[in-house]
């Protein structure tokens, strides 16, 4: 049951993350792609993911990994003398809202925790390096959410991360905003090919496989088209919770039996 | 089933007609050695006419023979005298064909059925000179030539270890190609000898004519872009590949050794890193890796960046490119894939062109695509630029030239079609084929993923030799998480 329900998660999740990308990305670049063009590249990538071993996405988590957490350091480097901690005390209300929304942004991550537990069965190190590129995408989301407070005070919840490219103009370029927006979709495809790798393992076969495609799919369809946008990635999230919380229920001493059984 | 000698000379005479009685090179000529009918047969400019009459006719002439059969003739030749025979006789007629194709002379007896194998090889081949590529200031200058006994012997000369094993096998192909499997016993892992020597076996080409054609029998995972077999014609780097417990195969007729199983980042080491000051061995190999990415990415990212996000530019420079892309009748993209189709037809005409006439090509080349094509507005100096940079960049890396040539096409196309999407989706597509390809059960992109501290110690950096001399690598190192530093 947790297989199908973390397969079913994993879905809803990777639809809504396919529509949500375009959107940022549409928002990013000042003008959105043709939503089919992003969806299938973004499917594409998923595929790929399905084809290769988990021990393939592990390996290639900490470069990509790596060209964020440089794209970080460059920007924070450059917007370092314009950080303030007092913008973050401008508009006390303005400001929780945003840390509340940048908590739900990365707690998002934190239910995909479950998919490891399934793909790291038989290895153990497998397991952990795809623990530290899910919390080392956690990790990048609140140091952006910091620079965001930081540097931009009240201003930090439209378009921000754009914001902040603008602002930290290094010497050899003039904007990096487009620059960012390359190794953001670095990251996201990175996340597309973990979700792939996932599914192929979660889903029985290749009906298994060809379902969770339709699902993915619907969903990214669907929230394009206005369908189920407030209850679809409720519906994601809510069923990797639930895998989340069952997993950790199963660890209690009154399932030990359980567990040594299987 | 190998089939047996016969004991009748006759009968052995016409079986080996019959077998290589067409060809002009087959010498045979019956003799009397002692009152024993005899048969010598060899390949003319395989072997040597004149060393074997004076090693066999002359000596045999001068010495006392008490034998009265070709049995007792066939005993005292192997065990009484100081010919230069091999050790073990030929009893069937596919190890005297075998051996005969090797150079060797075969001396067949009435009455005997067994055959000895005079050692009288003399084989016209390429000398052993300075390899062509893998260009080096400092370090041995031998270089492997064709002929395989020349190459074992490189080896054997350079590492005198009690360890060195050499198999030496003929390939399952209809040239019987020789090969040998050469390895360190007290170094290699014998789960990765054992499974070299199984796929070189198991190989069924119709033919080897270069150690490359059995690349894609070594390897798993053809899809991967990047050989996971390594290639190298200096008998010093595969000495260097031996003391670190790798394999290397040597062809016959092949200048180029395998080394199995091969890394990533070995691509961007050499001979002279470990001549040269720490300093600047690892200066060296950041700007291999460096040009690595340019002749990756710079293509494409030069395309996706003016097409889709102009204002990364600056000012200046915008103003220059959009000027320079306005005169040029082709979109971006098509014009980059033309120049660097252009630069790859000028490059095979140079390498295929006989060497008198090859400067010509340069000068062709030079002036009507530099120059000609530029000033009448069919290409733009910029495009002009950025391919030939590449270029360049990809000469620095020359064992990852296939894979980074067809690369740099697909980011163009992949930029110019979808733009920063494209190049994202097959930037990832790169990163994950080579961290998932792995190379005989090890991971191609160790030391870097997973990452181990080789990686620094002897990956992106070289550092000084009292500390790399502390932490000797082996391949069974790999296997426990350390990392190559050779």
């Amino acid at each position: 049951m947790e297989r199908d329900l973390l397969a079913a998660g994993l879905c809803l999740t990777l639809g809504e993350a396919i529509y949500k990308g375009w959107r940022f990305y549409g928002d990013a670049m000042g003008s959105a792609p043709p939503y089919g063009v992003f969806a299938v590249l973004a499917v594409l990538v998923v595929f790929y993911g399905a084809m290769v071993r988990p021990r393939a996405v592990a390996r290639t988590a900490p470069l990509i990994l790596l060209g964020g957490a440089l794209a970080l350091a460059a920007l924070t480097a450059a917007l370092w003398n314009r950080a303030d901690v007092r913008r973050l005390l401008e508009d006390p209300a303005l400001t929780t809202e945003g840390w509340q929304d940048g908590l739900w942004q990365a707690l998002e991550l934190l239910p995909e925790m479950p998919l490891l537990a399934w793909l790291g069965r038989d290895a153990e190190q497998q397991r952990r390096d795809v623990n530290r590129y899910v919390l080392g995408l956690g990790a990048a989301r609140w140091w952006i959410l910091l620079l965001q407070g930081l540097v931009l005070g009240s201003g930090q919840i439209d378009r921000p991360l754009h914001r902040l490219s603008a602002l930290g103009q290094l010497s050899v370029f003039t904007r990096l905003d487009g620059l960012f927006v390359l190794v953001w979709l670095t990251l996201f495809y990175g996340r597309c090919l973990l979700y792939g790798s996932c599914l192929a393992r979660l889903a029985r076969g290749s009906a298994g496989r060809a379902l969770c495609a339709g699902i993915a799919g619907g969903t990214a369809v669907g929230l394009y088209l206005g369908v189920g946008r407030q209850w679809l990635p409720v519906a994601g999230q809510f069923l990797l919770w639930a895998c989340l919380v069952w997993m950790s229920a199963k660890r209690q001493p009154g399932a030990k039996e359980e567990r040594d059984e299987a | 089933m190998p089939t047996p000698l016969y004991a009748n000379l006759e009968q052995n005479r016409k079986a080996l007609n019959q077998m290589f009685g067409q060809s002009t090179d087959f010498y045979a000529k019956p003799i009397r050695i002692r009152g024993v009918p005899c048969l010598v047969c060899m390949f003319d400019g395989l072997s040597n006419t004149e060393k074997l009459w004076v090693i066999l006719l002359d000596r045999m002439s001068r010495a006392a023979l008490p034998a009265r059969d070709g049995a007792s003739l066939f005993e005292w030749m192997m065990e009484e005298t100081d010919l230069p025979l091999e050790p073990d006789p030929a009893k069937d007629f596919e190890t005297v064909s075998a051996k005969l194709t090797g150079g060797l002379a075969v001396l067949l007896a009435e009455g005997c059925s067994q055959a000895l194998l005079l050692s009288n090889q003399s084989m016209q081949g390429r000398s052993v000179a300075e390899p062509s590529g893998e260009g080096d200031i400092r370090g041995s200058r031998e270089g492997f030539c064709d002929l395989l006994r020349v190459n074992v012997s490189l080896l054997r000369r350079l590492d005198r270890a009690e360890g060195l094993v050499i198999e030496l096998f003929q390939l399952d192909t209809h040239t019987r190609t020789e090969a040998a499997l050469c390895y360190d016993r007290d170094l290699a892992p014998p789960e990765l000898v054992a499974e070299a020597r199984r796929r070189l076996k198991a190989s069924r080409l119709p033919l080897v004519l270069d150690s490359s054609y059995l690349a894609p029998d070594l390897q798993r995972g053809q899809g991967c872009f990047f050989s996971q077999v390594g290639y190298t014609e200096r008998s010093a780097t595969a000495c260097a590949k031996l003391c670190e417990g790798k394999v290397v195969v040597l062809v016959n007729g092949s200048p180029f050794a395998l080394i199995l199983p091969y890394f990533f980042c070995e691509h961007f080491q050499s001979l002279d890193d470990y001549a040269q000051k720490a300093y600047f061995a690892s200066f060296v190999r950041g700007v291999k890796y460096l040009a690595f990415w340019l002749a990756a990415l710079l293509p494409g990212l030069y395309v996706c960046v003016a097409k889709f996000m102009p204002e990364v530019f600056p000012r200046q420079l915008l103003v220059r490119i959009a000027a320079a892309e306005s005169a040029t009748p082709w979109p971006l993209f098509l014009e980059m894939v033309l120049v660097i189709l252009l630069l790859e037809i000028v490059r095979e005409a140079g390498l295929r062109l006989p060497k008198p006439i090859g400067h010509s090509v340069s000068l062709v080349s030079a002036l009507i695509i530099g120059d000609a094509a530029i000033g009448a507005g069919i290409l733009s100096t910029p495009v002009v630029i950025v391919a030939a940079l590449t270029s360049l960049a990809v000469f620095v890396l020359p064992s990852l030239y296939e894979p980074l040539t067809i690369l740099r096409i697909l980011f163009v196309l992949a930029a110019g079609l979808c733009g920063p999407l494209g190049v994202a989706a097959l930037l990832v597509w790169m990163l994950t084929s080579i961290c998932g390809a792995e190379s005989f059960g090890l991971p191609h992109a160790a030391p870097f993923s997973p990452w181990q501290r080789g990686a620094v110690r002897d990956g992106l950096m070289r550092w000084p030799w009292p500390a790399l001399a502390d932490h000797p690598f082996t391949v069974r190192a790999v296997k426990r998480g350390g990392g190559p530093h050779r």
